[in-house]
Parts: structure tokens; sequence; C-alpha cells
């Protein structure tokens, strides 16, 4: 081993209070984190790479959905295992991999037989250090992005979110979904070498964390993890992000989806985060289930009894920089939107004003914790949490601490943070309907 | 290496476990036998003993996992009854039972964060339930109640019908093209057919029914003869049994199972289906008569994922479309009836089937180029078909699948539900079987499957598109379609480019059919 590979930090056990097995990390000299989970799972492995990169981190006006465009070249190769050789390798040894991209986040992931994980470890070690490919091959690949972005604004939730986070946000990055601007995205061709920069940027060791989950030898990988990644260098850059300044007045718009289907409603508060305040964002995880969760007596009233919702979900996810407290509902029947924003406002200022069910805030409480557990049976899934929950601070151990802080939360402490962030005047209301006219062929 | 040795004693003993008991059996877990056809009445035996149960017990995993498959589905709707079996399924277990209002189930389930819901296909009704072990003894109770006791509520009739009627006209006409055009080429392959519609129901089908029918539906449809328990993880033959022993109050006998005609043959090859969209969603296909049991099975499904396994990249027509020319997101194909299970990449369990046909799903493409991308998949098929895959490609394949299907099995849910289709199919472990024949398959085997059971004279073609009138003059004239590119693009790409445009496409105006969306899953 190479000095370049020396470990900065002994094996430390996690206070593990909800996750259930046990999980050690390790940070090597270049700032690069690893982070083992053992757990039963005979012959398989979970290999998931963190990027703390995202669209957040696209600040350059023009260039949204940059983070989501890089992730797709990511699998164009290296000059040791170009494009075809790259997966051709990987496919002969029955390996699973594909990427994800999201505010914060690129995570690229492998599922794979135990067997398979000295070449995986070999070659995603190369293509974070080697990455290389051709004007033609980026151009090539900005068209299959704009047939995804096709693909997903076929979706009316889809369209309402990017209308949401444009009104919400004036200034910080957090205005365009991942996909990015239409207008963007069609301009991608032209930003080769943006993408090169990106590059440089933002895939660094320290703003890495591998994530190695199953049945593996641990020493093993760690000396193949040294051996591959030990020689990796540079730092990340270090963005200033614009500050999203306070709001001060409820803003509003509608969109007239141009074909037939159901009225949503959605409506969005500006809130801390995960990255920025712990018990903010407890406070948000049990919110959305107490207020939205199928026990709820917004449930019961729009959804059973009245039957003007067919359903409705807090749509809140845990983030770096502050982002957005929100919820989607969508109608049964028309004509109600006006009502049912109503009725949902009361059961927030209820919350506001302390009235809360100590019995059903401890079932939320009862529901996250078990929900969370049914989720890890499975490496990749297990893998998939652990990298969410360590995103916005960078620590593997983030899951236990975020949980632990919403089994302790308090009911009046959901209430001050209602009162301080779920008012009027801090809110963003998207509202949608159908047209309801027949496609004339 | 002692853990990899302790872990390798574990699976052994899952495998071991899977086996059919009869549900009183306190012994050991038997091998699964194939003597018994999964669809044959049941045993004169005493009661307990006619559940069919799969049992995979994985001390290891504190989840119990429940698949209550019964062998009935979208083909027991009477005709004009349309979405019956899969509204009876959503009333069962959404619209609470005779102890609990739909509202007092939903709060009891809530804190166990238990999972409970039910997958309709053509020919599979399937509950499935998951709950972690501390809450079984909570959960069992009300699971046994869904099945033996719904509370078959007018209100909640009301409004899981209203829900159907809307995932009909507001989610699938308008709210996903990608699955529209996969159901509309369900509906052209088997038209007047009992897979001919739609399994979550047609909009006058749902306008019809009643509670009264629903519940008399439940009688004939979920009942003992047709169903197989699955239960594993956290789970041991005493839960087993006991569970085996409540469900013998399901009624005993069922209808007859519907009697499936061949495909049906018609003119039209071609369905456009008219709607506001930005882009051309295209899904093609062809029944046929390949089943699980058939020595071409293993070939053809290897040759198949080497053309376009589900979501991955790297195959055949993946690589031309999106890799090679950025048409699009993704381009696949299916030599069963395929079902993406969640958000993963995954097939879902349980949607096995007598009759199978083979597809291709290309994701949408721009509208000015849906010619050119139709053409390009028929391409990449004759070529597969003509020069077949080369040793290399099926080496590859071969490995690839060694790995990959194991991560099919990854949750005892999932294996559950691949052991029941086992038994559907009357065939050996499929999976299993699969992985044993790679090193023994080579290309000519495999190409020679192929030849035999893919046939793009018979592909039948759905385009959801904007501007169909104009498509189908497009099609219909047989005049090439050239593609221009933003970007430059190799030589060679380009001369194969020249071939696809002019891609004979052979339609008579009467094998084009132009639809509006609004026109579809109506009857």
């Amino acid at each position: 081993m190479g000095g370049l590979g020396l470990l900065l930090a002994a094996a430390t056990p996690s206070p593990s209070k909800v996750f259930p097995y046990p999980l050690t990390s390790e940070t090597l000299e270049n700032g690069l984190k690893v982070v083992f989970v053992r757990m039963p799972t005979p012959g398989l492995v979970a290999y998931y790479t963190l990027v703390r990169v995202g669209s957040r981190n696209e600040v350059e006006p023009g260039h949204s959905g940059f983070a989501h465009l890089f992730e797709h070249m990511m699998f164009r190769g290296t000059k040791k295992y170009p494009a075809e050789a790259w997966e051709t390798r990987l496919k002969a040894r029955g390996v699973d991999s594909t990427a994800f991209t999201w505010n914060d986040q690129t995570v690229y992931t492998f599922i794979a037989p135990t067997e398979a994980l000295p070449t995986i470890v070999e070659m995603e070690a190369d293509r974070f250090q080697n990455l290389t490919y051709t004007k033609q091959v980026f151009q090539t690949e900005t068209k299959a992005v704009l047939g995804e972005y096709h693909k997903n604004y076929a979706n009316p939730t889809e369209k309402m979110e990017e209308v949401l986070l444009d009104q919400a946000f004036s200034r910080h990055t957090y205005k365009h979904s991942t996909m990015g601007f239409l207008a963007d995205i069609r301009k991608m061709p032209a930003r080769f070498e943006y993408g090169l920069r990106f590059f440089q940027r933002f895939y660094r060791p320290d703003n890495c964390v591998v994530f190695v989950v199953g049945d593996f030898d641990r020493s093993r990988v760690l000396a193949l993890v040294r051996k591959h990644y030990g020689s990796w260098q540079g730092k990340a850059e270090e963005q200033r992000l614009p500050e999203e300044p306070p709001q001060r007045k409820e803003r509003r718009r509608h969109v007239a989806w141009e074909t037939d289907t159901q009225a949503r409603l959605m409506v969005g508060y500006h809130t801390p985060s995960l990255g920025t305040d712990l018990k903010a964002a407890a406070a948000q995880n049990l919110l959305g289930p107490y207020l939205f969760g199928e026990n709820s007596p917004l449930y019961r009233e729009l959804v059973l009894d009245r039957q003007l919702v067919e359903s409705m979900h807090s749509q809140y996810v845990d983030t770096r920089d502050p982002r957005l407290f929100y919820f989607l509902v969508t109608l049964s029947t028309e004509g109600h939107l006006a009502a049912v924003e109503k009725r949902i406002a009361k059961a927030v200022a209820e919350v506001a004003s302390g009235k809360l069910d100590a019995r059903r805030l401890a079932d939320v409480q009862s529901n996250l914790r078990y929900g969370l557990l049914m989720g890890l049976e499975a490496p990749a899934t297990v893998a998939e949490t652990l990298a969410l929950a360590a995103t916005p601070t960078g620590d593997p151990g983030a899951l236990d601490a975020l949980y632990d802080q919403i089994a302790r939360l308090r009911p009046e402490e959901l209430a001050a943070f209602a009162r301080r962030y779920l008012v009027p005047e801090n809110r963003t209301v998207v509202t949608l309907t159908g047209a309801a006219r027949r496609s004339r062929p | 290496m002692t853990r990899r040795d302790r872990s390798s004693a574990v699976l052994l003993c899952a495998s071991v476990a899977l086996a059919l008991l009869a549900a009183g059996c306190k012994a050991p877990p038997r091998k699964p036998t194939r003597s018994r056809p999964i669809d044959a009445a049941p045993r004169k035996a005493r009661p307990a003993e006619e559940i069919r149960t799969v049992l995979l017990p994985s001390p290891e995993v504190p989840i119990v996992s429940v698949r209550l498959t019964f062998l009935s589905g979208s083909v027991d709707d009477p005709k004009g009854k349309e979405g019956l079996t899969a509204l009876t399924a959503a009333l069962m277990v959404k619209g609470g039972t005779l102890a609990l209002t739909a509202a007092s189930l939903l709060e009891r389930l809530f804190p166990m964060a238990a999972y409970l819901d039910v997958r309709v296909e053509k020919e599979m009704t399937t509950f499935v339930a998951r709950v972690h072990r501390d809450h079984w003894p909570r959960f069992e109770p009300i699971l046994v109640d869904v099945l033996l006791r719904p509370r078959w509520d007018a209100k909640e009739f009301a409004r899981l019908r209203t829900e159907a009627l809307n995932d009909v006209r507001k989610h699938l006409r308008t709210g996903d093209d990608e699955l529209l055009g996969k159901e509309a080429l369900q509906g052209l392959l088997y038209r007047g057919h009992p897979y001919g519609h739609y399994a979550g129901g047609t909009v006058r089908g749902l306008t019809r029914l009643t509670v009264e029918e629903l519940k008399a539906h439940a009688q004939r449809v979920f009942t003992r003869a047709r169903l197989v328990l699955g239960l594993g993880g956290a789970v041991d033959a005493a839960l087993a049994d006991r569970l085996g022993s409540a469900l013998v109050a399901l009624p005993a006998a069922s209808q007859a199972r519907t009697p499936l005609p061949p495909p049906p043959s018609h003119p039209v090859r071609v369905l456009l289906v008219e709607k506001e969209c930005r882009s051309t969603a295209i899904s093609l296909g062809h029944p046929h008569g390949l089943k699980r049991v058939d020595p071409d099975f293993f070939p053809a499904f290897v040759g198949n994922s080497a053309f376009g396994e589900h979501r991955q990249f790297g195959g055949r027509l993946f690589e031309a479309l999106r890799g090679q020319r950025g048409l699009n997101y993704g381009d696949y194909s299916y030599l069963e009836h395929f079902v993406q299970d969640g958000y993963g990449t995954y097939p879902a369990p349980s949607v096995a089937r007598r009759q199978q046909y083979f597809s291709i799903w290309l994701r949408p493409v721009e509208h000015p180029h849906r010619v050119f991308a139709l053409r390009a998949a028929l391409h990449e098929l004759g070529k597969l078909l003509a020069t077949g895959l080369t040793d290399d490609e099926v080496t590859r394949t071969r490995g690839f699948l060694k790995g990959y299907t194991r991560m099919w099995e990854q949750t005892v849910g999932r294996r559950l539900g691949f052991a029941i289709d086992d038994l559907y199919y009357e065939s050996a472990p499929t999976l299993e079987g699969l992985r044993r024949s790679l090193p023994r398959l080579n290309a000519r085997q495999i190409n020679e499957a192929l030849r035999r059971h893919l046939r793009p004279e018979q592909l039948r073609i759905v385009m959801v598109t904007k501007g169909a009138q104009a498509l189908r003059k497009e099609l219909l004239s047989g005049e090439a379609s050239p593609i221009v590119y933003p970007s430059p693009k190799p030589a060679a790409v380009l001369a194969e480019d020249k071939e696809i445009a002019r891609h004979p496409l052979r339609l008579r105006p009467e094998e084009v059919e132009v639809r509006a969306v609004d026109e579809l899953f109506e009857e």
C-alpha cells in the first residue's frame, strides 16, 4: 500500500439506534469515505457511490440539468475501458449497474454477485478518475436526456413540481428540477466543454462516499479500495450558492393541463432542512404523515367520508439547503379545489395552535420506524437509504441521528415548527386542472 | 471466510425449505412436488390440507411476507362487466372488514407500517402482505378477515369505483403514454379474446357493477381451489398451519376456469392512438406458443436478453436506437408478458398466464423520428434473426444472466412470487433451471430458437402520437423516412440509416387503424 492510501480514521461502530446492521466506516487520506455494512445476503453485494453533486450545484444560468446529464456521461467509458468494454466486462459478471441524480446527489449503483466485487472496485475507481468521451458521444447523449424529459413530463404531477419550484424560489438553485428547464436541455449539445469542467469540479474523493453492503470480506474490499482509489487526488470546488431571501407573500400559479386529468393541489412552504437543522428535518418527517397519512383526520374526512380526494401525500425530502415542506393532493372529482385547500389549511393551523393528538403522533413515530426497517431487507435498499440520509451532511451515521430525533420529538415542538414555517405568507400554491376535450384523430 | 461459509448454509437452508406444504403438516418441509398441477381440483383430505402452501422460512429476515395467489384474474370478468375481478379484490383489501370499517382498518395498519395490497392480472390475483414480525400477532387476524369477512361497504364501493374509473380515464389515457402504449398493444393482440380488456376494467364495465355482483364474484373466484398460500421470512410451519386452517373457511369450489381460444386473427396490424403528447410511445408484439417447459424456452430467453433486456444498457436494440442514435431514453424486448416491479428494473412475479407474447417497447421518441424509430426496431429484429447472435454476445449474456437473475430473488416476497409462478407453469424452478442450463447453451441453439418463435411478419404495432392521420398516410405511402442529426455520426451509422429509412413496412389501408384515445378502454 502506498502512502496515499493511509487511513485516517479507525473503524468506529455506529450508534445504531434504529439501523439494524453493524455499520463501520473508513476515510482514506484523500478524503474518500467508505462505509461497510454486513448483512446476511449470501453471495450478493451492493456497491454504491454517493457523489454530493446534484441539481443544487447548477448555479450558472442556462445550465440546469447538467448534473443529471453528467450522470449519463459517466457510462461512456475510459481509455482503459471504453464504453462498450465497460458494459461488456461488467455484464459478463452479472452486474446490475445504474445511477440516479436528485437535488443534492448523484448515486452510482452496482448490485452484483460478491465475486464481481474486485472488478467493480477497479472499474468504478477507473471511471471516477479517468472518464473520457468524445464530443460526438456527448451530443448523442444529450438527445437521450431530452427523451427522458419528454417521458417524465407526460405526467401532470411532474409538471406541477416544476412550476412549484420555479415559483417558490427566486435565487437558490432548487428553483429548477433535477431534469432542468426544457430550454436548457435543448442547449445541452453545445456545452461539451462545460461538461468536462463539471467532472473536474465535483467528481473528487472528498465529495464522495462509497457504501459496500451485503456479503463481502471487509479487509479484502478495503485493500482493493486503497489500491484503486488511493492515488485519486483533488478537492471538490467550494461553491457559494445564492441564498434564498425570505418569502413575504403567498405565491400562486395555475396549470391548465392540455388533456383530461384529475385536478390537483400542491402547496409548499419554505423550511430548513436536514443539512441545516436536524430537529426541523425530524419535524417535517413527522408532519407529513401526521397531516396526510392514512390514519389522519384529513384522510378520513376528505378521502373516505366526503370522497373529494383520491390521494394525499407529503412530498418533503431531506436536503442540504433549506427547501420546501410540500404536499400533493389529487382530487377524485372536479370542482372542489377551493374547499379542499381550505380544509387542509385549517388542519395545518390546528397543528400550529398546538392541537395535537399525542397518541396519533406516537403511531406516526412507530410507522416511520417500522417503515424504515421494512425497507432494509435487500442490500440495494440499505445502500440507497444510507446514501440518501448521508447526502445532506456527508455523515454516514445521519440515518440514526434523524430517526433518534424523530422518536424524541414532542408535540409542542411540532406545533412550534408549524407556527414558525407553515404560515400563509411563506407558501406557494400550485393548482392544476385538466381539459375534458376529446382528441380527434 | 467464516462468514461466507455460514451464509452458504443459510442459502441452502432456504432452498430446502422451499417446499409445498400441506397446511396441517408439522413434519420437516417436503421437496416441491410437480405431481399436482396448480389448477387441479383439491384433494379429498381433511380441509386444512386443501390449501396449497409454499413456505420459505428465512430466520435472519425479521419480516413476514405473505402472498395469497388466486388463479383468478380479469379473464374471469363476464362480458360487459370488465373490471369486476379487480374491483372485487380492491374492495376486499381497502373497504374494511366486518370488524373494522375502512378507516379503522387503516388506523390499525398504520403504526405497524404494514403493507397490504392486491395485484390483479389477466390470470392471477395476488394479495400481498408484509409486516415486521413484532406486529404479526395483531396483523394476522386482520389479514384473515380481509379474505374471509370483507365489509362489502357501499360507500367504499363507490369510492373505489371512482378511483378505478379515474385510473382508466385520467391516468391510463392521459397520464402515462408508455403504459397506454403497452396496454393498447395487449388490446390489439387479443381483440375479442378474454385477455382483450384492461385488467383494471373498462369505463362501461365498471359503471355497470354493483356491490352484490362483487360479493357473488368473490365466492366464485377467490376460493380454496384456486388459492396458493405463500409465506416467507419470519415464519414457521406452525404459522402456516394456523393461517392455512383459518383460510379453509374460503368457499371450496370455483367456477370453471375461463377457456382460452387462440389469439385472434384480425386485419388490423397497426393501431395509431391520437392524443395530445410531446412524443410518440411505441409498442409492438405478437403472441407465441412457447412454454417455459419447452426446450426452446431458455435459449430464446437468453437470445431475448441479448437483444433487449429490460432497462439495461448494452442490448442490441438499446445500443442501436439510444446508444448510437440518441432517439429516446431506452428500447427493450420481452419474451413473455412483463411488468416491472415498482420503481426497480426487475420483473414482477405473479403475472403468469397461459398464453404469452413477444414484445418490443420503444420509449417515447420525438414525433419527427417516429417512423424512423419504428423502422430501426424492425431492422434490428430482422438483423437478429438473419445473422444471429455471435459467440461473444452469447458468452457475455450467459455471464450476465447467471448473476443478474439472482438479483431478482433478493427479497423473500420475490422468491415466494417466483416459486408460486413455477407451480403455475408446472416447471422446475425457472431461474435456477435457467442458470443451470447456461453453460450448455450456444449461439446456434439460441439463434435457431429465436428464428422458430419470433415472427416479424406477425408483429402488431401501437403508436401513441399526435397527428395520427398524417402518420397513417406516411406509413401507407411506403416512402423513406430519413433522419437528420444535430451532431455528426460515424459513417457506418449513417450508411445503416439509409437502409433503416427504407425498411419495408408493406401495409395496406385496412391494416392501419386510427383511434382517439378516449375511445380506448371504453368497453
